[in-house]
């Protein structure tokens, strides 16, 4: 009983001495401001070259469409870090970055300082995470923070549904992830590419991309050709493949999309990439496929495969690889130091061959 | 019960993410890490098949008891002790480094000593128990436990962020010659069977450590998932980056529809529970060890009122922690579990060529001592019928 | 004999005492008419001596009935008394006429743990029809009952063991009748009472005997090998050892279909998991750890705490005392009333305090789920059990949040493996195919 006793007491000191450790740490959920979205903007001041902008969430126990309140927050700094340090005496509760899933970098930051430095505040960052979707805003990251779309149900959820399928599958929207985006920015033979999001009136329109070296943008791809590109990088299905006839325009949509990459040697390597694409026709004149349904699929295949080509020789000419063409090539080659200056030295030389295998699978409802 | 012998296999092979295996072999990756695993399969492999297979002719007896049984007193001890110490030791590596995670992911404001006294309570609590509780909370964690991680493991394998890619440049590079200290790394994969060393108390008489291809093939699956996956999802260059790699890497991973959406957050609250295990494990095993030093107490396998010096040697162990952790930062730990891991190594190249000279010495019937425990006792410590 | 027996009783007012004369002979005759039955000591006694008086016969029937014991110990009279006998004294011999009112004659209905489509009779508070109900199903040569007497137990309630002599382990036997033994108290009333003294350590956090109304229950583990203890005067069998899973079957289990009973399974231990952790995972998720679970859910739970004016734990306590209050209310009134009372608390009052602003509209949920799971498991002892665990781990929620709820569980699943019900492991899975094995072997040596 008396050990029982003893017991007991040494648990209850043992607890209460908890509680002043433990206690302090507890902030309730109504004393943190949820971040939605970061955006990382330069600014003119060269003594605070770093605007960063926040967008918080205002809640509320009421979801309807419309009704989703936001606070925009701008901070100039000489580091995202310190900006952020900053921000916090603008609001009246703690930031919580748990929740944050879009990061936007401004389009004049890229082209004249790119995102190191803003990539090595994300990465190091315990709260931020890898599958936050990263974009950049143009022209700028606040002029996209500050819209708000009608849609929106609660903070932040309509720039977060067009990425990645979720809700809306768009086949000229890029998705790209902060840990990918990571990866690319130090892979070998392997370059970051980024959606490019732009504001019109009361939503966001994402249908170009962005392709970068290791620092700065070198090249934004038309809706035509990110959608070309989506279709080959990124096997995204829901997109159409259209051509013109002298009938009309011919259009297919597509539902499905594979593609493999082959390095053939040679004394200058040849990159070839076989698309096999499979799909419906959606626009057509009538009865053009039942005269020549194998002739068709040929046709189409060799338009699209010319355009493809376009668009890789045109992303080869700025030097930039984010196909991931050589990396392809040194997993062939054992990885070797060596190889990897080889492939250097020849990409701006290198072939490309486009080989696509469409399939019309029928015609909708009528002939 | 052969079972309980491959839960320990299986959990220490998904443990060494935990002590910083797979970081080890990726700083390696490009000078010799890929080379290492084949052999350190083959070691491995070995090391756990020809160790069993000995304890075989010893059913019901640990480690302690062979030790008594072969070698002068003097030596016994002085091997019991390093056992302990050597178990002891990788549970308070582990216990830091994962209330460390744990701290950064989860409750970054508090002190990390928090998370310590929690953890560390929870380890004296459950490594005090009789080895036979500890057996059954293996079991049932590891049951609960595992579908969910391996569910984790295929949904990063089959994830189209993986980049193959990047795998096969890494993988290529099997052709430089091997390095020590990732090949020291490896073979931890394998080192769940130690365990044998106490729990084979538990075992009747006439048990047999059936269906040993399981030690290769669930333990080189861990191996290559904790080494290629980190590279499949950060590529060649940008994995060499990062401190918590499986964390970093599991935070690729999302549940579309789940109730949490962070695979990470999944991934660290179960491995929350593979740690405890681990640490219980090692505590007990060490606890077990220390107290077969003295003559006071006889090993009972079964026991569920806790003695007092069960209570007093774990708190010696949770106490060690606390100071370890004073003392120590990521860096430091990285070295200390690197040297662990290398210490480790010898230890079970001691251990296998004791098992085999005491195997020997038993079919030749020599020995110091006679059986110490009566024939008709069975396993659980309960008198036969 | 009439004044020895007064004297030891104190001469109550409730005890008849006559000497009767019937005009050939006299008897001394005394009883409580409130425990015997009247018609029985009237047809047996009365009618014998006064109508149909023979004394050849009347002497045969005292010594060949088996309603008739002789008495001829004085200190007994007093106790026989009590039991319901009635006491005569004949030609200088002392009979003890067995005539114990019985209240039930029938099987009561089942009240605690219901079935469908399982038997719907269930234990009376009478020992004897309870062994009757037993028998009848598990009707078996090896089934020994055995009566377990004690001296020191002033309620004199009779106690039976009942086990399978092939089946049950002869260690386990003892060691419950060394249990029983040790029971100190001298009043039991209840098989929950008698639970409680018979478990080993006074604050175990589960219980290790499990207590039923239902005969088919009783006999499917009295085929299992286990042991029942039944008590005089309770609704209720006690069965031992038995394991965490006993707990959470209902016999239903056994009469569904397999696939239903799977699921209502799967159903009880998501339930179990809900009820312990629901509210220490509230009060993670608002004060410590938001970001973990998906975005949704942290906004509005953000945006219904809004009005909220104290911290999540003290909403969290206050919550919880008051659905406590309101099952332990509805559990004491009276039936009508009661339904009233879950209206009043668990509607109104709810509604009211969520409009008020004094917990959010997510805690009223949480709550709700909270006490619905809890009804979910089938064994009320059980369930109390879990309501309290509930605490400890908001509790340790309240210091450490999500870390402190996982380490809290990996503790209790350790308790729960480190716990014995008589000698045998109460948490270990699998346990059963190992103990047919070690039967099989035993076996043999025991026949022999």
């Amino acid at each position: 009983m008396k050990r029982a006793g003893i017991r007991l007491l040494l648990l209850a000191s043992f607890s209460w001495s908890l509680l002043p450790l433990g206690g302090c740490q507890l902030k309730d959920i109504d004393k943190r401001f949820f971040v939605v979205s970061a955006g990382f903007d330069v600014a003119d001041n060269p003594a605070k070259p770093y605007r960063v902008t926040l967008r918080l969430a205002l809640t509320s126990s009421k979801l309807e469409a419309g009704a989703s309140h936001t606070q925009v927050e701008t901070m100039d700094a000489a580091s995202v870090a310190e900006a952020v340090r900053h921000l916090k005496a603008n609001v009246d509760k703690e930031l919580e970055f748990g929740h944050c899933r879009e990061f936007v970098f401004g389009r004049e930051m890229l082209e004249q300082k790119g995102f190191q430095e803003v990539m090595e505040w994300l990465a190091r960052r315990r709260d931020i995470q890898g599958v936050s979707n990263v974009m950049i805003g143009d022209p700028d990251a606040s002029s996209i923070l500050e819209t708000k779309p009608l849609s929106e149900r609660y903070p932040g959820n309509a720039l977060f549904l067009t990425f990645g399928n979720e809700g809306t599958e768009a086949s000229d929207t890029v998705t790209e992830y902060l840990f990918d985006l990571y990866r690319r920015e130090y892979e070998t033979g392997l370059d970051p590419v980024l959606p490019v999001v732009r504001s019109v009136q009361h939503a966001y329109q994402i249908n170009r991309v962005a392709l970068l070296d290791k620092e700065k943008i070198r090249l934004i791809l038309s809706p035509e050709e990110t959608q070309i590109y989506n279709m080959t990088a990124n096997d995204i299905r829901k997109s159409v493949l259209a051509m013109p006839t002298a009938e009309g325009r011919l259009v297919m949509a597509v539902t499905k999309v594979r593609s493999r990459v082959s390095v053939a040697d040679g004394g200058i390597p040849k990159v070839v990439l076989h698309v096999r694409a499979t799909g419906f026709l959606e626009q057509s004149p009538p009865r053009l496929l039942e005269r020549d349904w194998d002739g068709l699929e040929r046709k189409l295949g060799r338009y699209f495969s010319e355009k493809t080509v376009e668009l890789l020789e045109k992303i080869r000419d700025q030097n930039i690889d984010p196909y991931g063409f050589g990396l392809h090539y040194l997993a062939n080659h054992y990885g070797r130091p060596s190889t990897w200056e080889k492939w250097k030295e020849l990409y701006p030389r290198v072939k490309f061959e486009v080989r696509t295998d469409v399939k019309i699978q029928g015609t909708g409802l009528i002939r | 019960m052969v079972r309980f012998f491959y839960y320990h296999v299986i959990y220490v092979g998904m443990m060494n993410i935990m002590v910083l295996v797979p970081s080890m072999l990726i700083s390696h990756r490009f000078n010799g890490a890929v080379s290492a695993m084949p052999i350190a399969i083959v070691s491995g492999t070995l090391f756990a098949c020809v160790t069993s297979f000995c304890f075989q002719r010893f059913p019901g007896m640990g480690l302690p008891e062979l030790y008594k049984r072969f070698l002068p007193r003097w030596l016994g001890i002085a091997l019991n002790l390093l056992g302990a110490f050597a178990w002891a030791t990788g549970g308070i590596i582990v216990l830091y480094s994962y209330s460390n995670t744990i701290g950064l992911f989860f409750n970054p404001e508090t002190s990390p000593y928090i998370n310590l006294a929690i953890m560390s309570a929870a380890c004296i609590w459950a490594a005090s128990r009789c080895s036979r509780s500890v057996q059954f909370t293996q079991e049932m964690l590891l049951i609960l436990s595992s579908p969910v991680i391996f569910w984790i493991m295929f949904k990063a394998i089959l994830s189209p962020w993986l980049d193959w890619d990047a795998i096969r440049v890494v993988a290529g590079r099997i052709t430089e010659p091997p390095s020590v200290v990732p090949f020291f790394a490896a073979t931890f994969v394998f080192s769940g069977y130690l365990n044998v060393t106490l729990f084979n108390r538990l075992t009747e008489r006439g048990h047999r450590y059936k269906h040993l291809w399981i030690i290769p093939v669930f333990c080189s699956f861990f191996l290559l998932v904790s080494f290629f996956v980190p590279i499949g999802f950060h590529g060649t260059q940008a994995v060499g980056n990062y401190l918590y790699l499986w964390s970093v890497t599991m935070d690729c991973l999302i549940m579309k529809y789940g109730f949490i959406q962070r695979v990470l957050y999944l991934f660290l609250l179960l491995y929350t529970l593979l740690s405890l295990l681990f640490v219980m494990n090692t505590w007990h095993t060490a606890m077990e060890f220390v107290k077969a030093c003295t003559r006071r107490y006889p090993p009972r396998p079964e026991q569920p009122e806790v003695p007092r010096i069960n209570w007093y040697i774990c708190t010696v162990f949770a106490v060690c922690t606390f100071g370890y952790a004073y003392m120590m930062n990521d860096l430091r730990n990285q070295m200390v579990s690197e040297l662990w891991l290398i210490g480790r190594y010898f230890i079970e190249l001691l251990l296998l060529l004791l098992v085999i000279l005491f195997a020997c010495l038993e079919r030749k019937g020599v020995r110091r001592r006679p059986d110490p425990r009566p024939p008709t006792k069975n396993a659980n410590g309960v008198p036969g019928p | 004999m009439l004044k020895e027996v007064k004297n030891k009783l104190g001469n109550p007012d409730d005890l008849i005492s006559e000497t009767m004369d019937n005009g050939y002979t006299k008897m001394e005759f005394c009883f409580f008419p409130g425990m015997c039955d009247i018609n029985q000591v009237k047809n047996g006694i009365l009618v014998p001596f006064s109508y149909r008086f023979d004394p050849d016969e009347f002497r045969r029937m005292l010594r060949a009935d088996l309603a008739f014991i002789h008495a001829d110990k004085p200190d007994e009279w007093a106790s026989m008394l009590l039991k319901g006998c009635a006491l005569l004294e004949y030609e200088g011999e002392v009979f003890a006429f067995g005539a114990v009112r019985r209240m039930q004659t029938k099987p009561d209905p089942t009240e605690v743990e219901a079935s469908l489509q399982g038997p719907q009779s269930a234990y009376t508070e009478d020992l004897d029809l309870n062994l009757n109900l037993v028998r009848t199903v598990y009707n078996s040569t090896t089934l020994s009952v055995e009566w377990h007497q004690k001296d020191n137990i002033a309620s004199q309630s009779r106690i039976m063991i009942l086990y399978d002599r092939e089946k049950a382990n002869r260690d386990t036997v003892k060691e419950v009748r060394t249990q029983l033994d040790k029971v100190g108290k001298n009043l039991i009333l209840g098989a929950g009472q008698l639970a409680k003294l018979m478990s080993h350590n006074r604050h175990r956090l589960f219980p290790v005997i499990l207590l039923t109304e239902r005969p088919d229950r009783t006999v499917m583990h009295l085929n299992k090998g286990k042991i029942v203890v039944m008590l005089d005067g309770s609704r209720f069998a006690l069965l031992m050892p038995v394991r965490f899973f006993d707990f959470l079957s209902a016999m239903d289990d056994y009469y569904e279909p397999f696939w239903m009973s799977r699921f209502l399974i799967v159903l009880r231990y998501i339930s179990m998991l809900l009820t312990l952790t629901l509210p220490a995972l509230y009060i993670s998720i608002v004060s410590y750890n938001p970001e973990v679970f998906r975005v949704q859910l942290a906004f509005s739970i953000d945006g219904s705490r809004a009005a909220v004016p104290y911290p999540s734990f003290i909403e969290v306590l206050i919550m919880l005392f008051m659905i406590e209050a309101l099952i332990e209310a509805s559990i004491r009134l009276p039936r009508f009333v009661g339904s009233t009372a879950a209206t009043v608390g668990g509607l109104i009052l709810g509604q009211a305090a969520q409009q008020a602003g004094l917990v959010s509209s997510i805690m009223i949920i949480v709550t709700s789920v909270v006490a619905i799971s809890n009804f979910v498991i089938p064994n009320s002892t059980f369930s109390y059990f879990i309501r309290i665990i509930k605490y400890v781990f908001v509790a340790v929620s309240i210091f450490s949040g999500l870390i402190g709820v996982v380490v809290t569980l990996f503790m209790l699943i350790v308790y729960l493996c480190n716990m014995r019900s008589f000698g045998e492991p109460y948490f270990a899975l699998f346990m059963n195919a190992k103990k047919h094995a070690g039967k099989d072997q035993t076996k043999p040596q025991k026949a022999g």
